[in-house]
């Protein structure tokens, strides 16, 4: 089972080659109350350590498919269950620093049976998270 | 005479259904409030939503027997605004509702509720949703299943939204749709937590939510021959059996004068910290089973 957190210990690590990394990614346990539909997922945005990573820039993993904001918006018959994680993948040259890092996301969430205005909701989460490895 | 039949929607366990409980844990706790009744979300407990692995229908299957829990409401989305610029037309609504009645079927499930998209802050459902109703009349009698639109905060009894169901069964003489009451309508004291996403967001966007509608439950008695299930929606019962948000001394009684004999299938929706739903669940029960008793003394 995962953490309480969206935000996931495990799954926070650099990605790209040693010496050349690319970026960093990161785990988030589905955080709305029901198997999501990927096209209601409008984005995730991450900061670390007050550094913003807008969600436009962000891809997203689910099972080992990965989609841009746009492939999220098409996936309408593909789900994210309760109970599962999406790994977000940020493009950052060199990676993080190995250490512990703040980390916050925010999950934009489209829920259509909202008023209009408030259909776009944001699940957020922030807590410390440890890269082991450069 | 006859009493309210006892239920456990598992959107209570939300955030430790995936966390700290299984499925398996779920039932154990439904079956042990004493409750018969078991509504589940489909989308969030049937695995590979919609067509789940043949082991875990046998497994599903296996659970209810054991424990002595039946089906009762299957709850799914039409999901209207399906992408940022494209809506559900009134076929392809039509498609996922006819998909869940046979989903829900398969599974045992005597009600299905679908939440639609809305086009304004009173809650009025997309139009297609009558529509995607109207075609799937047919196969819900078939199936022996009724679909339940929710009455749900901020729209209350007496309201547009509301009325035109109500017009809808009656053009259509239907047996096979019925209102899902929501008991959040009766909400007459402000939430301190809330459980079904950020508070100061909706403090700031939706204060009828926080504060509460306060709909009379006088107001049932206009709409009670319509209501075959009712979302048993409650934040916080304290240590005394005290509901701090929903008025269930009166509302219990005038079920009760009502003859409403259908089943109250607890929806917890307050703090999100682990476990505490299987407790307070427990809490409600103990709370609704106390007064109901109380007005079978009085009237016995």
């Amino acid at each position: 089972m995962l953490e309480r957190s969206h935000i996931q210990s495990t799954g926070f690590r650099n990605v790209g080659p040693v010496g050349e990394r690319t970026g960093f990614e990161l785990r988030l346990r589905q955080a709305n109350y029901r198997g999501t539909r990927l096209s209601l997922i409008e984005g995730v945005t991450i900061t670390v350590d007050g550094v913003l990573y807008p969600a436009a820039h962000n891809l997203v993993r689910i099972g080992s498919r990965v989609y841009t904001p746009a492939e999220l918006d098409a996936a309408t018959e593909t789900r994210l269950a309760v109970g599962e994680y999406m790994t977000v993948i940020v493009p950052r040259p060199g990676g993080l620093a190995p250490g512990v890092h703040w980390v916050e996301s925010a999950i934009g969430y489209r829920h259509p049976y909202f008023p209009p205005a408030h259909q776009s909701a944001v699940a957020r989460d922030a807590r410390h998270a440890t890269i082991v490895m450069a | 005479m006859t009493g309210f039949r006892y239920g456990v929607s598992l959107y209570s366990y939300t955030d430790d259904l995936g966390t700290v409980m299984t499925l398996d844990d779920a039932f154990d706790h439904v079956a042990d409030t004493g409750a018969t009744g078991l509504e589940i979300l489909g989308e969030t407990s049937v695995p590979l939503y919609p067509e789940p692995p043949a082991a875990w229908l046998d497994h599903w299957f296996a659970q209810l027997e054991r424990y002595q829990l039946e089906p009762t409401n299957f709850a799914c989305w039409v999901d209207t605004r399906i992408q940022l610029d494209r809506k559900l037309t009134v076929a392809e609504g039509a498609e996922q509702i006819a998909l869940d009645l046979r989903l829900a079927h398969r599974l045992g499930f005597k009600f299905i509720r679908p939440k639609f998209g809305v086009i304004d802050y009173n809650l009025t459902p997309d139009p297609i949703w009558e529509g995607a109703v109207e075609r799937n009349l047919d196969l819900a009698q078939a199936l022996g299943i009724i679909i339940l639109p929710e009455i749900h905060a901020p729209t209350p009894i007496h309201h547009p939204v509301t009325e035109g169901y109500i017009a809808f069964i009656e053009r259509t003489g239907t047996r096979n749709f019925g209102l899902m009451l929501d008991t959040g309508i009766f909400q007459d004291r402000p939430l301190t937590a809330w459980g079904g996403g950020d508070i100061e967001a909706i403090r700031k966007d939706a204060p009828d939510m926080v504060n509460g509608i306060k709909v009379p439950v006088e107001h049932l008695d206009d709409i009670i021959r319509y209501v075959p299930f009712i979302q048993a929606k409650f934040h916080h019962v304290d240590e005394d059996l005290h509901d701090h948000q929903i008025p269930w001394e009166r509302i219990v009684p005038r079920l009760k004068a009502l003859g409403y004999a259908g089943y109250l299938s607890s929806e917890y929706e307050g703090v999100r910290d682990p476990w505490v739903a299987i407790e307070q669940v427990r809490r409600q029960h103990a709370l609704i089973r106390r007064l109901e008793a109380e007005w079978e003394a009085q009237h016995a």
